[in-house]
This record gives structure tokens, sequence and C-alpha cells, in this order.
């Protein structure tokens, strides 16, 4: 606060004729004059001229002034200005005030007394608070010579080369797999034709080898943070799955990816695959892994198998490698692929289209084009550890096909004469023939396990048996091989056959009927196995009996289906009361009727008998089936081992038994559950009994799942044409009832090849590994993860271009309707070379268009849409007419509002075009429509505008149109923006300091813009502009050093308490508190001087240079 | 319709209220003059006293801008403006004082046509508002 | 649900529109109350003629239904539906409310603050499929039906989706069971009252509108509006043109001698089993 008496200098401007005669400057002048502490008051023409400075500068040598105040235009204009003539006399900048009479006088007050009386307040104004105004330095602060520019298309590429011919380090950050931005996806540039590619490329090549650029493609950033000169800027660097360093570009990888994906590049005209690389001339030449998160086929699957990547390779016919990758998680290929559930197939997104994939038969599919003794089994590194497995069911199988791979030597104890668990005894033949389970057993015995058949826990031998034999781990895997009994009188008798037992005894070659007359009581699998097995053995009347509805029947749907169709008959609602024997002999069952009740503890409606509907059915064989549970006839001599209610033995979460060194999985853990879910359980104790053995501790607490998350897939295409899932051959009902043969007959080939076909590749990249394969050096890495740098830089520029405008919501134009309605871009591309038909302008049914029309101004120009000019239309949408007339000669409309033609060069070749017969009818297009107004024209589409030269409608039948779609910004740019913290105008570009004098700098120091996300241009102008903000760059980090803002905050170290309130204020985190002192510190290179912390400082100790309370107080004392 | 000519006072922040004040004097439109304008950083500078010290001092009204959530120029000095400005509303309806002549508003730098509305709106408002009830009581 | 129901004055002449209305919703159990002393909407004529006097037209409707307990009204007629729909537009403007209450006034009506106006289609649109498949005759399955919408329901502002192809109707239609033929004239003007005084120009417009239907094989045109259908039928071209109304009721299995299929110009005979 400055003490000593104040001399202040007044100026009135006239600005010509904007501030007066609508304010009476003189009147304001002699006002002024008569004020306190105004040493003179002036008024002039033009205060910011020379000789207006000079007034400054003089009075203030001569008069000893020490304050100024003009009252001028606004302080954004020239505030600047005015400082520097003070500074330029001597005086600190800081003395000087500006009271905006222009903008916010003269210029919005119609009266004229009004305005002149608002100039004297606002005068006033700046008076009163200048005269409490402090000299204030500036500070000086090193900078990096360092420019990180976002976006690397044309305005980005040339912005970098100019700074790194400066001599400055280039970061050029582009989010693409490489640079080129949209110009690398055009043909012809306007107007000159020169090939885009031709007069891109040694660009992109020489930012590729420039020593001072650093290309980072496939990386966008992710926060910018610090101020100019010292920015910090984090760039996420996305995982390619290719090294840079290694991969020549050699395209292999591509040749046997099996994964077709929408190209993108190509404005979805033609399709690319997962490792791709978007066009040849890329730079960096290096191809590109296109990885979304995992397939829900593969997260659905309890077993975590690769789903989509073996339906890929079968689709490639490539059964071997398909056999490898399943077996990593699912070691019994064609058993899974006749019994399992699929719940893969209910997560499948093909759902969403029309019907999940055949994933199931597809397994089954490879499996059977594998001859399985010839498979190769690698080397195992033997360690010196046994481990044993009871009982070689599924998840007996997959802990000994997991522990043998890791070297283990592995014993299993079978207590049946051969192997295979439920897999054997349970599952019928004519689902699961034995031969195919003898190949896939015998393939993973093969591995060198040892098995040895007829061995009964708790008969045979114990746990402590096996452990003091020298084993060091013991797996259970038992099943639940017990039938669950019914409770009813008369079970005991002859004719009641459990359902386990009768299926074992089938299985194991018995050929016995089980009746004439056969009852089966349940609803699973098994009761349905029961039932068909019945049939074939040569029952002549099988009924299953259930006690809720055919809905609730907890079998698959599919057996039920077929087992009905061999003439099975299917009771519902019905239970068992008790059987009706004869001398101890099964004669019939009394049955009684139920209907169903409110829902049980599992969701299902309990069933209620309905009194008195008591009946008897007269039969010769009862089978229940009605559940299973582990046989624990062992449990006597396991003191140890733990039980829980339902039989089950007990396990923590990772598979151990109460016994440490005993493991357990599968049904004898669960209860009755399906194959896979045995074989995942499989897995996961291979994984704990590992882990033990080498002395890792087993941690319990699982990591929560995050569910929350929104999953990132492909899209599916809308254009996807509906094709059913292809359905199995089965063998008719009648010539399977007799026999036990297979009933399905698996897929046909070309069934297989359009399963693969249909699956979506949700995942995009699936995992198939023939890339690295193929990949002769190596570069492959699919385990590559994203990476965060931090660069340090002195200023960045934003280049992140622009965005087409998507006609999708004009339906009257019929873009995604009709086929032969194209975007420029998309014309673009068939265009070019490298394009989706390889340069030829070709409909999308091969021939050559021989009418086109090209329609102006779609999405631009409109109240709907973007009011703006996109600038560029009108160019391209005459170079289309010229190349169409160059090479396909077709007869070419042009529609439009007006011709924008404003560049070098442009209105004569606007003027060309129209020389060259294209024709130009001055009318908005109304409507794009297949209906004709001749039949001769049905197939073309008319367009309909008004010719508003003739005043008549022109409906011009043509046979492909073009829609000049505008320009929007970037997706993504308005995240850029806020990191930047540039603010965006109404339409979404970003604003620039000054939209004439400043089109290259933002508000912020230090970040600059270029190209078209400050508005739409063309590629001369962005050129232009690029080297614009790569020299503002340069001038502002050139001297090495900057200057500091001197309106910051201060805090006063005699009054501040040390409550720390200002340090949760600042969003900056530019004070930090000095615990010696117990007072906070403003950092000065960080304070934005936003005036957070002043407000909330409860003591006033905070405040703002130059907007401190008692300045900011004087000024509204003095307008009112 | 009141006689009264209301004295309005505007704090706007500089990097969009104020520009978009600028703008609305580029393009010319118009509107009460009883409005003055005071230039400050942000609407997140605006210290209670000010406004206070606004209406003690005879304002008939405070009208406040600055820039739309999410576009301040400061990050979220705007967030800091809004609860502080709505506290001060009920303690301005303690002492006499209607809470509408106390006005916070988002206006954008390119916005200069919603500049002007808002200006003629709230001049309006005000002036039908009359004459603060408590002016002839207050004690200074 | 219960709907204050306005008619217009075509309704009840129409071919069949009334007859197969009444069918469906007493089917369907839904309840319609018409408005009492209804007076003519003014369609497009008015507004030119004398805006506020115009509005005080359709304000008196909107106040009658008011009186009599509803918020919604449901009409079956395009014109009736965009004249009733700009008026409520209109009348949110609460200057204009104001003076239009004021007048109503005189005549004891008030005027609601809000109303809100719905096509008949909408109301049938959300009948849940199951309610609709009750007793559907096979035949149904076999029957394509090309929808004209006309112009009105959709111009010059849509309540019911896209402008140009708004899709109501032809899900509500395969909700029903039939096949629907796609085509781009959905929405074509047909010349509407335009076609008595300029007869032959007009014919040019529906030529255009039925060709397309019948290129893409259509069985009958399905229609929302009296003038809409009465343009079509007038031309005879051999497809018949049916009110929505009058399909509903055939997929319900009402019987066809209920439904005023005798009142078509163009017979339907070719569809109805």
């Amino acid at each position: 606060m400055e003490h000593n008496k104040p001399k202040i200098g007044v100026y009135i401007c006239h600005c010509g004729m904007n501030i007066s005669p609508k304010v009476n400057v003189e009147e304001v002048s002699s006002f002024t004059g008569e004020i306190n502490n105004v040493t003179i008051a002036r008024d002039y023409k033009f205060m910011c001229s020379n000789p207006g400075q000079e007034l400054i500068t003089e009075d203030i040598k001569n008069l000893g002034l020490n304050r100024v105040v003009v009252a001028s235009c606004s302080p954004r204009m020239h505030e600047l200005t005015f400082r520097k003539a003070c500074e330029n006399a001597g005086l600190n900048q800081f003395y000087f005030q500006m009271a905006n009479i222009r903008e916010h006088s003269s210029w919005v007050t119609k009266d004229s007394a009004q305005a002149t009386k608002k100039a004297k307040e606002l005068v006033f104004a700046a008076i009163s608070r200048v005269a409490f105004h402090a000299p204030l330095d500036t500070r000086e602060v090193d900078v990096k010579k360092s420019v990180v520019i976002i976006g690397g298309g044309i305005a980005g590429m040339q912005a970098a080369l100019t700074s790194a011919e400066a001599g400055f380090d280039v970061h050029l950050v582009e989010r693409e797999p490489s640079i080129g931005g949209h110009m690398s996806k055009f043909d012809k540039t306007f107007p000159t034709l020169d090939c885009a590619a031709c007069i891109s490329t040694p660009k992109t090549v020489n930012i590729g080898q420039h020593p001072n650029i650093n290309l980072l493609s496939y990386s966008e950033v992710s926060a910018i943070e610090g101020f100019v000169g010292n920015y910090n800027v984090t760039v996420k660097r996305k995982a390619r799955f290719i090294s840079e360093e290694k991969c020549t570009g050699c395209g292999l990888c591509t040749e046997v990816c099996p994964v077709n994906i929408r190209s993108d590049f190509d404005e979805g005209l033609s399709n690319r695959k997962a490792a791709y690389r978007s066009f040849p001339q890329a730079v960096p030449l290096t191809f590109c892994i296109d990885k979304k998160d995992t397939a829900p086929c593969r997260t659905g699957c309890p077993a975590e198998l690769n789903v989509q990547g073996y339906l890929q390779l079968v689709g490639m016919k490539k059964y071997r490698e398909a056999i490898d990758l399943i077996m990593e998680r699912v070691p019994l290929p064609g058993v899974l692929g006749r019994v399992c559930p699929h719940p893969c197939e209910s997560k499948c997104r093909r759902i969403d289209v029309d019907s999940a994939v055949s994933i199931r038969d597809m397994k089954r599919f490879a499996a059977d084009q594998v001859d399985f003794e010839s498979l190769d089994i690698p080397e195992i590194i033997e360690n010196d550890k046994k481990i044993a497995i009871i009982g070689s069911g599924p998840a007996g199988l997959t802990v000994a096909y997991d522990m043998r791979l890791k070297g283990y030597k592995v014993t299993i104890f079978e207590a049946m004469e051969k192997a295979g668990g439920m897999l054997r005894v349970g599952i019928p033949d004519y689902r699961l023939p034995q031969n195919v389970l003898d190949e896939e057993i015998n393939h993973l015995l093969r591995h060198g396990i040892d098995i040895k058949y007829n061995s009964s826990f708790g008969k045979d031998f114990t746990t402590k048996d096996l452990l003091d034999e020298g084993y060091d781990s013991v797996f259970l895997g038992i099943g639940a091989h017990k039938t669950l009994k019914m409770r009813i009188q008369g079970e005991n008798s002859k004719g009641v056959l459990d359902a386990v037992s009768f299926l074992r005894d089938v299985n194991t070659g018995s050929t016995k009927k089980p009746g004439e007359k056969v009852v089966i009581i349940g609803g699973g699998n098994v009761a349905i196995d029961a039932a068909g097995v019945s049939k074939r053995l040569g029952s002549i009347d099988v009924t299953i009996l259930y006690r809720r509805t055919e809905k609730e029947m907890p079998a698959f749907k599919e057996e039920i289906d077929l087992v009905l169709d061999e003439g099975v008959n299917l009771t519902t609602l019905v239970s068992p009361v008790k059987i009706v024997e004869q001398n101890g002999v099964a004669v019939g069952i009394e049955c009684i009727k139920n209907e169903l009740g409110p829902a049980d503890a599992s969701g299902r409606r309990r069933p209620v008998p309905i009194e008195g509907s008591e009946y008897i059915i007269d039969c010769d064989a009862v089978i229940p089936a009605i559940g299973q549970e582990p046989d624990i006839s062992w449990f006597e001599k396991e003191p140890e081992l733990t039980l829980s209610k339902w039989n089950t033995i007990e396990t923590n979460t990772k598979m151990q038994t109460a016994i440490p060194e005993v493991f357990a999985g599968g049904d004898g853990v669960t209860g009755p559950a399906t194959v896979i879910e045995a074989i995942a359980a499989g897995h996961r104790a291979s994984e704990s009994m590992d882990k033990y053995l080498s002395g890792e501790i087993l941690d319990e607490i699982e990591e929560p799942i995050d569910i929350s998350k929104e999953n990132n897939f492909l899209d599916i295409p809308s254009d996807y044409s509906k094709k059913l899932k292809s359905e199995m051959e089965h063998l008719s009902s009648d010539d399977r009832k007799v026999n036990f043969n297979e009933i399905s007959m698996g897929l046909t080939e070309s069934q297989s090849e359009t399963e693969a076909e249909r699956c979506l590749n949700c995942g995009g990249c699936c995992e198939c590994m023939e890339c690295v394969k193929a990949c002769e050096v190596e570069a492959i890495d699919h385990a590559m993860e994203e990476e965060e740098i931090q660069i340090e830089t002195g200023a960045v520029i934003l280049s992140t271009g622009f965005k087409a405008f998507d006609p999708s919501p004009m339906t009257q134009y019929g873009y995604g309707i009709y086929p032969e309605v194209y975007t420029s871009l998309e014309f673009e591309r068939l265009n070019n070379a490298t394009g989706p038909t390889s340069g030829k302008v070709l409909m999308k049914n091969g021939e050559v268009p021989k009418k086109v029309a090209i329609v102006h101004c779609v999405g631009s120009r409109d109240d709907k849409h973007n009011k703006f000019c996109s600038r560029v239309c009108c160019m391209y949408s005459m170079k289309f007419a010229h190349l169409l007339k160059e090479k396909t000669g077709a007869e070419v409309w042009e529609f439009y509002i007006d011709i924008r033609s404003p560049g070098k060069l442009y209105e004569e070749f606007y003027n060309r075009v129209q020389e060259e017969g294209v024709h130009f009818i001055r009318g908005r297009v109304a409507e794009i429509t297949d209906i004709p107004d001749n039949p001769e024209d049905r197939g073309k589409l008319t367009v309909i505008a008004e010719n508003t030269l003739t005043r008549r409608t022109a409906r011009i039948p043509v046979d492909m149109v073009i829609l000049g779609v505008g320009l929007n910004p970037a997706e993504g740019s308005d995240d850029v923006g806020r990191m930047a913290g540039v603010s965006r105008d109404g339409d979404g570009w970003y604003n620039e300091l000054h939209a004439k004098l400043a089109p290259v700098s933002t508000p912020i120091n230090g970040i600059f813009l270029a190209g078209c996300c400050q508005g739409p241009k063309d590629i001369p102008d962005t050129v232009a502009q690029s080297m614009g903000a790569a020299g503002e760059a340069i001038a502002l980090l050139s001297k090495g050093t900057v200057k500091t803002m001197a309106e910051i905050s201060e805090i006063d170290p005699d009054i501040c308490s040390g409550c720390k309130t200002c340090l949760t204020a600042c969003s900056y985190s530019a004070i930090t508190f000095n615990d010696s002192k117990n007072i906070a510190v403003v950092n000065e290179a960080l304070c934005q001087g936003c005036g957070s912390c002043s407000v909330a400082c409860p003591s006033s100790s905070a405040s703002v240079k130059h907007f401190n309370d008692i300045q900011v107080m004087n000024e509204i004392e003095a307008l009112l | 319709m009141s006689e009264h000519k209301p004295k309005i006072v505007a704090l706007v922040c500089n990097w969009c209220t104020y520009t978009a004040a600028d703008l609305a004097g580029t393009s010319r439109r118009d509107y009460p003059s009883e409005i003055r304008l005071v230039r400050l950083m942000c609407t997140g500078m605006i210290d209670s006293k000010y406004i206070l010290k606004a209406f003690l001092e005879g304002a008939d009204g405070v009208f406040i801008g600055g820039c739309h959530p999410g576009d301040c120029h400061y990050i979220d000095g705007n967030l800091k403006a809004v609860k502080r400005i709505e506290a001060i509303g009920i303690m301005l309806e303690q002492f006499g004082f209607e809470k509408e002549r106390l006005k916070l508003e988002w206006i954008g730098a390119s916005e200069g046509p919603e500049f002007q509305e808002n200006m003629q709106e709230f001049a309006k408002k005000i002036g039908d508002m009359g004459k603060v009830q408590t002016a002839d009581r207050m004690i200074l | 649900m219960k709907y204050s129901f306005y008619p217009g004055c075509a309704f009840k002449s129409s071919a069949g529109y009334k007859e197969s209305f009444e069918a469906v919703i007493n089917e369907l159990n839904l309840k319609f109350e018409e408005i009492e002393d209804w007076n003519c909407c003014g369609a497009t004529v008015t507004k030119g003629v004398d805006d506020f006097k115009s509005l005080v037209l359709t304000g008196r409707i909107f106040a009658i239904a008011h009186r009599q307990g509803y918020s919604v009204i449901a009409t079956g007629c395009n014109a009736c539906y965009t004249t009733l729909r700009k008026a409520a537009k209109k009348l949110s403007e609460k200057d204009i409310w104001v003076k239009v209450k004021e007048a109503l006034l005189l005549e004891e009506l008030e005027l609601p603050e809000k109303i809100e106006i719905k096509h008949l289609l909408e109301i049938l649109a959300d009948i849940p499929e199951k309610t609709l498949s009750k007793n559907r005759p096979s035949y149904i399955n076999d029957i394509s039906v090309a929808s004209y919408y006309g112009c009105q329901l959709t111009h010059p502002f849509s309540n019911v989706g896209d402008a140009e192809k708004p899709g109501i109707m032809e899900d509500f239609l395969k909700k029903l069971g039939f096949q629907v033929t796609e085509h781009s004239a959905g929405t074509l003007c047909c010349g509407a009252s335009l076609a008595v005084p300029h007869e032959d120009k007009c014919k040019i417009l529906i030529d255009r509108i039925l060709g397309e239907i019948k290129y893409r094989k259509a069985d009958v045109v399905s229609t929302i509006c009296p003038l809409c259908q009465f343009n079509l039928d007038s031309q005879n071209k051999g497809i018949p043109i049916t009110y929505i109304t009058q399909l509903t009721g055939l997929a319900l299995g009402i019987a066809p001698s209920k439904l005023g299929f005798d009142k078509l110009l163009t017979s339907a005979s070719g569809i109805i089993k």
C-alpha cells in the first residue's frame, strides 16, 4: 500500500468516432479534472497511438505523475500497451488502471447523456482504485526448450518439423497407430490435385527420422500440469503388443491373423485384421494388434477357455492348433464338446444379432478332426515331488494333467476298472461314446501319468497311508456317486433301482432292461439319461415323473426334447407317495398331484400336494433319480477331514481340506455339478497345490471382481445379415431308439466355417498366437502392458484436428439406408489407391457409376446441426466432380447453396470444373429417395432439390450420391481441452486468444493451437497456422526464460494464523505449509492468481496482488 | 413501473463474462447504462465483503457473471463461488434485502447476446423491484 | 386408462374407421369418452384467417375435455392431431394462454394450463403383445402391410420418432403378427385437400405413393387418418387401403363384418378370410 499522495493523470480517449461523440469526452475530462488527487485530465483522439502514448510519458516525466488512468477501450485490448508506456517513462506498470468506456459504455448505451454519465462513473471508479495500487515486479523463470504436440495430422506434423528445425525437442503424441491424420486418407488435394500421399509422405518420413522428434504413436495425453515453460505432460502409451524396435513391417502377422474387424481407416468400407497397419506408408511402420476386453465367452467359461481363439483356428482349419489351445484349459475337448451345457453360449453377443455361435459343437468338431494318438507329448522336466490323485473323473484328470506338465510325478487311484468317473459310468454312450473317452484319457495318461485301478479310497488306503508312503500332496476327486433316497415306503422293494447304479451297470456292459413299464423319478440329467437308456434296453413304457413343471426341470432342454422325441413320457406336477409292492416286489407306485405354491429358498416355486388326488401308476421298475451325494463310506477312516451338512468334503477357498496336504474339488466338494465346473475346480486345486508345494503361503483373501467396469468390446456392425446358429444333424428317433450309437453327428465342415464367421470377435485379437508363430523376429509380445510416461516440456501445441459430421440423423438423405449414399470421406477412400477398391470408383455392386450427385452443406449452415460453414466442402466437392469426370466420365451434378472458393487458384478451379461440363444446381437438397419418377430409373436414387435459379424443382435420378459432410471437433478434443485449460466455443472448437490478432495462442500462456481444432480450414491454411503456432512457441521459449505473472497471491506472514484453509482451497496446489514458522507460503511459480485462497482466508492474510480488498472495495464504492 | 433508476454493480470474471461483455460491445448490443462492471479475475475471487459493500453503498442489485461449470479458467473457481453466493443470498434476506437482488449467472466468452439479455432482464427486474426497502434505515 | 376422444369431422363418415375403432376398443377394454359438444378443430384453414380465434376454437376443445376430467386427448385423425398439438404448443406461452383463457371464461369454460395430445396410434402401440395375440387367426402372419403415415403425424414436429421414418406403425403391425413391407413412401405428400381442386396434380403424387407400395409387393396399406385413406382409396389402384383399427380388429379375431370393410372403395376381400 502506497502512503505517498497519489498524483493521477487521467486520459480520456475519443477512439476516433467510437467513444466520442456518444460519450461527451470533454465533459468527462473536465469532470475528472475536479476530482481529488487528479493532477491532470486530458482527452485525445487516439490514446493508443504513438502521440497518445507520448502524452502519458511526457506527463509522467514533467508532472511527476505516479498513477495513470486511461479511459478508452477494453483492457483486454490495450492494457499492455499503456502499461508499457508507463514503464517507458519510468513508472511501475502496475500503477496503471483502465476504464472501459467503449465496449462498456459508448457502444452499448443508446442515450448519449446516459453514456456520458456512465463513463464518468467508470472513470471515477478507476481513479479511486488506482490510488491504492502498489508497484509489482515480475520474475524470470527458466523454461525448457521443448514442445509437446497433441495430434499427428498435417497440423501437428508441420508444427513438429518447424519446432525441431529450431533445435527444440519435440514430442509428437498421436492416438492412432500411425501419424498422417485425415490427409493420409485422401487421394488428391485441391486445387492443384497433388496426390495427398506424395506431399505428406516426405513430412511423415522426416518426422520418423528427425533426431529431435520423439514420435509417440498409439499414445494419448492423460494430464497436463504446470505452467508456461515448465509443463509436465503425462502420456499413456497404449499396448501395441508388437515391439517398435523389433518389428520390420513385413506383414506376416497380418496374413495369418484370423480376426476381421471393420476398418476405421477405410471408413467402414472394408475389413482389416486384428493385427494390422493402417496403410502401407504408415509411420511408424510397426504393425499393431487391436485387443479389446476379454470376450464374454471366455469370461463366461468357468474354466476360462479361450473360446474366441479356438473358434477362429477351427475356421482357419488349423485343428491341431485349436486342440492345443483348448487343452490349455480343457484337457478333454471331445468330451466337453458333447456334454458341456455351454454357459459360454449364453454370454455370446451374437445373440443380439440372431442367435449364439455353436461354440460347443465347434469344440467337438475340432476334436473329431484330430487323431489324439498322433499328438506330440511335450518334454516333461521332472521335479522330486509326487502327487496322489483319488478319482479319475474330470476334476482328478485335470489336476493330474496340470501337475504332470509342471513336472510332478503323478499317480491316480481309481476305484473302478476304467478311468473317467461319471463320464464313464454316468453318461450313456449315445451321448458320450466310450472310444472318445478312451482316446482322450489315454492321451493324458501318455504324458507319464500312472494309474491304479480297483483302488478304493477308504477301503484300500487312507490319506495317511498315502502321505506315509511319500506322496507330498493328495487330491480328492471322489465325485458324487450315491443316489439320494426318496425316503418313502417300499423303497427297498425289488424292482427299485437307484439311477446311478443302474447307469453304471449299463455303462460297464449290462444289457438287462430294468422292466417293461419303468417309472423314473426326477427332473435332472441323470433322470433323462436313465429314461433314454431304459428305452434303448427295450422297456416298452418309460415315464418320467417330476414334481414341478417342465419349465423348472434342471436337465438340459435339448436332452429333454431328444428323449421325449424317442417316446418317453413326461408327467409333471406329481410326487411319489409310496411304492406298491407285492411280496417285496414293486408292482406300482402311488403318486399325488401337486400345484405350485410360493417360491422356496432356491427361487423355485414349492410343489404343494393337492389333497385327495392320490392315484396309482402300474409299473415293474422304479428308478429314483432325485439327486446325488458323495459316497462317504470312507469317512470313519478319515477323522481329520470335515464334511458339510450335504456330506460334501469341506475346503477353504484355496481347495485345501482340513488336512493341509490334502486338497479336494469337483462334485465331491460342491455336490453334483457340471463337468466344466469340475475342470475349473481342478485348475484351481492344481494351482494351489503347486503353490503349497513350492512353499508359498496360500492367501485366502480373494480379489473382488470389478463388475462395474463397462466392457470394451468390438462394436457389432449394424448391417450383419441374420443367420441362425448351425444345428447338428441328429440320428432320427427311429434310428436311435434301438441302439447306443451316438445321437448327434457333429457339424459339417461347411457349418464349421459358417460358425467361425458368425463369431463377432468381441475381444478383437483372439490370442490364438498364430502371429507369434509367424513372426520371424520375435517382435510380438501379448503380455505387453500400457505404459505411462511423464514429459517435462516448455510449451504444448494442440492439433487434435476434426471429425467428419455423421449424416445418419438426416434420414431424408438416406445415409445408412441406401447403399449408394456415401460421405465424402468414404468417397475419398474409394479414390485412394490403398482403399477398398484400389482407387477405382465403383459402386457396391462392382459397377462404375454413370450419374453422380454431390450434395453440399450436409450438416453445415444448418440450424438443426452446425450453423457454421465448414469451409472445405465446396472445394472438395468440386475436386470429386473433377476426379469423377477423369476416372469414369460420369455425368455429375453439384447441388450447392453458395460456392465458397476463396483461396489461391480456387476460383479458377471452380471455373475449370464448370468447363468440364459438371452441372451446378443452386438449391439445397431436400430429399434423396429410391422412389423413381420413371420406371426405367428403378434402382437409382432420385435427388430432389429446388433449382432456385430456374425456379423449378429438380428431380434427378443418379447412381451414386456423395454427401459433402461438414467438420466437427475431433472426438475427445473436449477432454484434451479441459486438460490444457483451454475453453471451447459453442461449436466445440478451441478458443483462440484473439480471433484476428492472436489466432494460434490461447489465454493460457504456453498453450498454442494449430489446424482444424481451432476452426475448420483447408490444408494450406492449416500448414500456415502450424508454422505460426510453432513460431509462437519458439518465440516464447527461445530466450530460455519467461516472465512470471505479477498478479498472484501473497500471504502476510505476520497475520497468517496457520489454519491451512488456503491449502485446500487452492486448485493448483500452489500453497505449501511452512511447519517451522506455522504459516502458509505461496509458490510464486505455480500460483495463477485466481483468488480462491484470499476469499477462503479467515484472517485476510491472503490476498491477490493488484486485486486486493482495498482496491476492489474502493472501486465498488466509487461506482455507487 | 418505478421511477427510481436502479444502481446495479456487476462483478464479472475476466476470462468469460468480461469477454462476453466486450463481445456485446463490439456487436453493439445495448443494455441499460445503470449497470456498472467491475473486472475481477474469477468469480471465485469474489469475497462476501464485495457484495455486502455494494449493497451497503446503495446498490439495488448485484450481478455476478462467471464461466460455465467445467470451463473455469482456474479449473473450479466458479464452483467455489456457487455455494458462497447462495449463502450470502440467504444472509441478505435476513437483513431485509430480497434474495433476487443478487444473481449469479454463467456467461461464456462467446456469449455476447446472452450477456445483453441477462443485463436487460436483470435491470428490468431490479427496476421493477424498486429501491431497497431498508435503504432509508441503513446507518453507514 | 381412460382417454378423452376427439373424433374430428371426418371420423364418423369415413370408410369403416368408426366401426373398427369401436369394435377394437370394446375387445381390448379401452375406455374412450367423446368430448361433449366438441367443435371443429379448424384444421389447416382457420389459423390463416384469424390466429387468435383459431386458438380459442381449439382452446374450447381443451377446456371441455378438462371439464370432463381429462388431461390427455386422443384423436384418430392426423389433421386434428397436428392442429391440436400446434395449438397446445402455442398455448404454452403464458401471455397467449392468458388471453385465450379470458375469452373462454365468457362461456364459463376453464382453459387448462397443460394438455397432452396423443394419436390413437400411439395408444394402440403401447398395448403389450400378449394382449394382442390372444385370438390371432393364423392367416394374419401371411399378410404384408405397408404403413402410410401421411404427413401431419410427424410434421411440423414429431412426437413419435424420426420425422421421415417414424417406425411406430411398423412396430405395432409386427406386434399384431403382420408382415411389414419396408418402403420409402410412408410420409410422402398425397395432396391432402388439394386433391379436389387439383385432382390431376394430386393424382401424380398418389400414384407415386401407391406405385412404390405396389412395387414392394404389399398386400394392403394401413392408414391413420380419414383424408389419407380417402385420397389413396379414391384412386382405386387395386390395393386395399385400410385403417389401422380395421387391421387391428382382424388380428384380434373380430369378425370382418364388424369392421366396416364393406365401406372401402377398393375391395379388401383379397386379404380377409
